[in-house]
């Protein structure tokens, strides 16, 4: 006979909230790894992750003693959810009551650098010399989709620079695709400066992402259209717009422990953000 | 030297790109292998993939959710040996749905049940073909059957009902597309409140709309049973509905029952109804264009409509009146929104759903009488979804319709129905505003107004958003009603407004 083991919540988002207050949710786990996991509960994404993470849109944190793989936890295993806990199967019961909640929404920064253009240019060389160019693991270099889509960021037009981004939905290697996470990067920079065009951008990818990549990243699509972002992305975008040099290690900081390659990708989209913002 | 390119597809396989990226460089660290890619099967990807020569790496109907491996070697055995590996690095990490590392995920009824003994229901949704072994095994095991699939034959549904019948217990379906059980939705199905009405219906997405109006007017549903939409042919002789009907008149929290269906045949909706004389609950009908009198001979409702049906079911639940409320059906001018339109306009209805469509027809027929050449289409027909997803999940196909009409003169009015809920498009009136802009637009070009009208089917606690949804549709010009039945009048008072002699392109916006 398995014993559940019962963890209960640090923190979790308005957003999951929001999912919460019906009577009951089922769905799945759809991806394990060492210190989180996805779950597709109704339509929509949950992340149970470990408190380091940092908010996430779809996130309940738990304490470091979550341990996925040693609760054998694995894909496909049913998962149900209401608005005091979260249950996986047999493995796993998640206390909600006691968790701390985060909003995902970032504030505006209302006073915006005029230096816009050359913050994103000196982020970009600064990723490049930490030798991360974005896109990692790709087994084909995804720079023909880039020039156009830089093209269409340096022309300001809002229809042309949606339309450029569509191909980038579901581009590149793992669980969120590199292209979606420069296009959540960039929006979530918009927003952050108060460009009303981020919202808007977002809203389009999300529509068009249905179908076009994977579950998690659409789901994320899904939180930037309703000007929903991680926490670490948004502090990061704030530190590079409050104080340059600090802001730059930020992101340095940023790229090296957020995710696998994505926060190379989110953070190329973030001087993508700055620039179309300038 | 010629090279050879091989992969393998892992279903549902979710990876982060670090693990990807270690198994591709260890892939390429074998003999003869020149290039090894693992990426996720998203149409950029296999687009990507493509382009770089690596097509035959890539699976047949591979989805965003799966894993492509994809290895250029130097010869066959190098690309084997690669392909190979893969699989064994990807079980090694545990994790993969779709793969021989899952072998804790379930596989048959019987592994379900163990690992959840308490269930008493199983979700069939496999290709006919297996549909009604899995379904047997499901009833054998002492399972009630919610049968998603379709192309199940009559013989086969019938054989399912009986061996139901004999074990007391039920089969939704085949080809049943929702339901809502003690709160629980199942397949396509819209966040409702629970309460003390309890619906039966040989019709998808009636169940829908009568479900969310019944949220709407204030009550709620205590289980939604779908039946399968031949349940109430002669052959079936409506089984499964009369089984559903016997539970819900014991279920104490039902209170009222709703049964909706399309035009069921007539002797089968006299055995049905037969099934509610003397119950001891009251009972709301709604049998799309069936006889009201022969409702009210068994002491039953009958009700017009799905909205109808809805309201009277609240009112007795609550036992008080409830405001029907107005909408733009009652307060649209229907002159005014006519301006513009051609003499004798016709209306276009581009359904997502085949039991709205339905009533809309009854509606308009009744409305504005036989003699018209209005069109309403049911796109999720089988003769629209050959090889295609449910309109209610890949809106393209009547988008591209609806930007047409915008280009056909004889359309002055397009009616639609948007369909929220689990399992539906994640933005539906997103996806179709765009298209609906497009063609007002293409049809101010050539001097003429495409007057669009919609309900949404939808509640505020679905995933998408009632109001959202509907502020999407507003955006794009589109006149709203509250019910199916509202919007169908509504397009049938403005197109009867359209008389001849109205002035072409009138109205300039």
């Amino acid at each position: 006979m398995r014993r559940t083991a019962t963890l209960g919540a640090v923190a979790l988002s308005t957003a999951v909230i929001e999912l919460l207050q019906r009577p009951q949710v089922v769905g799945e786990v759809v991806a394990v790894h060492r210190a989180a996991v996805n779950l597709r509960l109704g339509t929509r994404s949950v992340t149970l992750a470990r408190e380091g993470a940092g908010g996430l849109p779809d996130g309940i944190l738990l304490t470091d003693a979550f341990d996925p793989r040693g609760l054998e936890l694995h894909a496909g295993l049913l998962a149900s959810a209401d608005a005091t806990s979260v249950r996986l199967a047999d493995r796993l019961v998640v206390d909600l009551r006691g968790a701390v909640r985060w909003s995902p929404r970032p504030g505006v920064h209302k006073s915006a650098p005029r230096d816009l253009a050359d913050r994103s240019a000196r982020l970009r060389a600064a990723l490049e010399a930490a030798g991360r160019s974005g896109f990692d693991g790709f087994p084909i270099p995804a720079t023909t989709h880039l020039e156009g889509f830089r093209g269409a960021v340096i022309g300001g037009d809002r229809g042309a620079l949606a339309a450029a981004g569509i191909p980038l939905i579901g581009l590149g290697a793992g669980l969120t695709p590199s292209g979606d996470d420069l296009l959540v990067g960039l929006s979530a920079a918009m927003t952050c400066l108060g460009d009303p065009r981020g919202q808007w951008l977002a809203g389009t990818w999300a529509t068009a992402s249905a179908g076009r990549t994977t579950f998690v990243a659409e789901s994320f699509h899904r939180h930037a259209a309703r000007g929903e972002y991680a926490e670490r992305l948004t502090r990061v975008i704030g530190a590079i717009i409050e104080e340059d040099g600090a802001g730059i290690d930020a992101a340095l900081a940023f790229a090296a422990g957020f995710g696998a390659t994505s926060g190379v990708d989110t953070l190329l989209g973030v001087a993508f953000g700055l620039e179309a913002a300038a | 030297m010629s090279q050879v390119v091989r992969g393998a597809v892992h279903r549902n396989s979710y990876r982060d790109s670090v693990e990807l990226m270690g198994m591709a460089a260890e892939l390429e660290r074998l003999p003869g292998v020149a290039r090894a890619g693992l990426v996720m099967a998203t149409p950029a990807n296999i687009a990507v993939l493509v382009q770089a020569g690596l097509q035959d790496a890539i699976g047949e109907d591979a989805g965003p959710s799966d894993l492509i491996v994809a290895v250029l070697a130097a010869d066959e055995p190098a690309a084997a040996a690669a392909v190979e590996r893969a699989r064994a690095l990807l079980s090694a990490a545990g994790g993969d749905a779709g793969g021989a590392a899952v072998a804790t995920v379930s596989q048959t009824i019987g592994e379900a049940l163990d690992e959840l003994p308490g269930a008493n229901l199983a979700l069939i949704s496999t290709p006919g073909t297996y549909a009604t072994a899995e379904a047997l095994k499901a009833l054998k095991h002492g399972l009630n059957v919610f049968l998603f699939s379709d192309n199940v034959s009559i013989e086969d549904e019938l054989e399912l009902k009986q061996l139901a019948d004999r074990r007391d217990r039920l089969v939704m379906g085949p080809d049943c597309g929702t339901a809502i059980i003690g709160g629980i939705p199942l397949g396509f199905a819209n966040a409702v409140r629970r309460g003390p009405i309890g619906i039966v219906a040989a019709s998808g997405t009636g169940l829908q709309q009568v479900s969310c109006l019944i949220h709407r007017f204030g009550s709620g549903v205590s289980h939604a049973l779908g039946t399968g939409g031949r349940d109430l042919d002669e052959r079936v002789g409506g089984m499964t509905m009369r089984a559903a009907i016997s539970r819900l008149l014991a279920d104490p929290s039902t209170e009222v029952l709703v049964l909706i269906s399309k035009p069921p045949s007539v002797g089968v909706a006299a055995t049905v109804l037969e099934a509610v004389r003397g119950a001891t609950k009251p009972v709301v009908v709604n049998f799309l264009g069936g006889d009201p009198d022969s409702v009210r001979r068994v002491g039953a409702h009958p009700a017009d409509t799905f909205e109808e049906a809805a309201h009277l079911a609240a009112e007795l639940a609550l036992g008080r009146p409830v405001p029907a409320g107005t909408d733009q059906d009652e307060t649209v001018e229907a002159p005014e929104a006519a301006a513009g339109l051609v003499p004798r306009a016709a209306i276009l209805g581009l359904y997502s759903g085949g039991s709205l469509a339905g009533e809309a027809k009854l509606v308009l027929r009744r409305e504005l009488g036989p003699d018209r050449h209005d069109r309403i289409l049911d796109l999720g027909g089988d003769e629209y979804t050959v090889g295609r997803p449910h309109p209610m999940i890949d809106p393209r196909l009547r988008n591209e319709m609806v930007m047409e009409a915008g280009d056909d003169a004889t359309v002055g009015v397009l009616l639609l129905d948007v369909v929220l809920g689990y399992g539906s498009h994640p933005d539906p009136a997103g996806a179709l505003g765009p298209s609906l802009v497009v063609a007002q637009a293409r049809a101010r070009s050539d001097g003429r107004q495409l007057v669009c009208v919609a309900a949404v089917v939808g509640t505020e606690d679905d995933p998408q958003g009632l109001a959202l949804q509907e502020d999407s549709l507003r955006d794009a010009g589109v006149l709203l009603a509250s019910s199916n039945a509202r919007a169908a009048r509504l397009a049938a008072r403005i197109a009867a407004a359209a008389v001849p002699g109205a002035t072409r392109g009138a109205s300039g916006r």
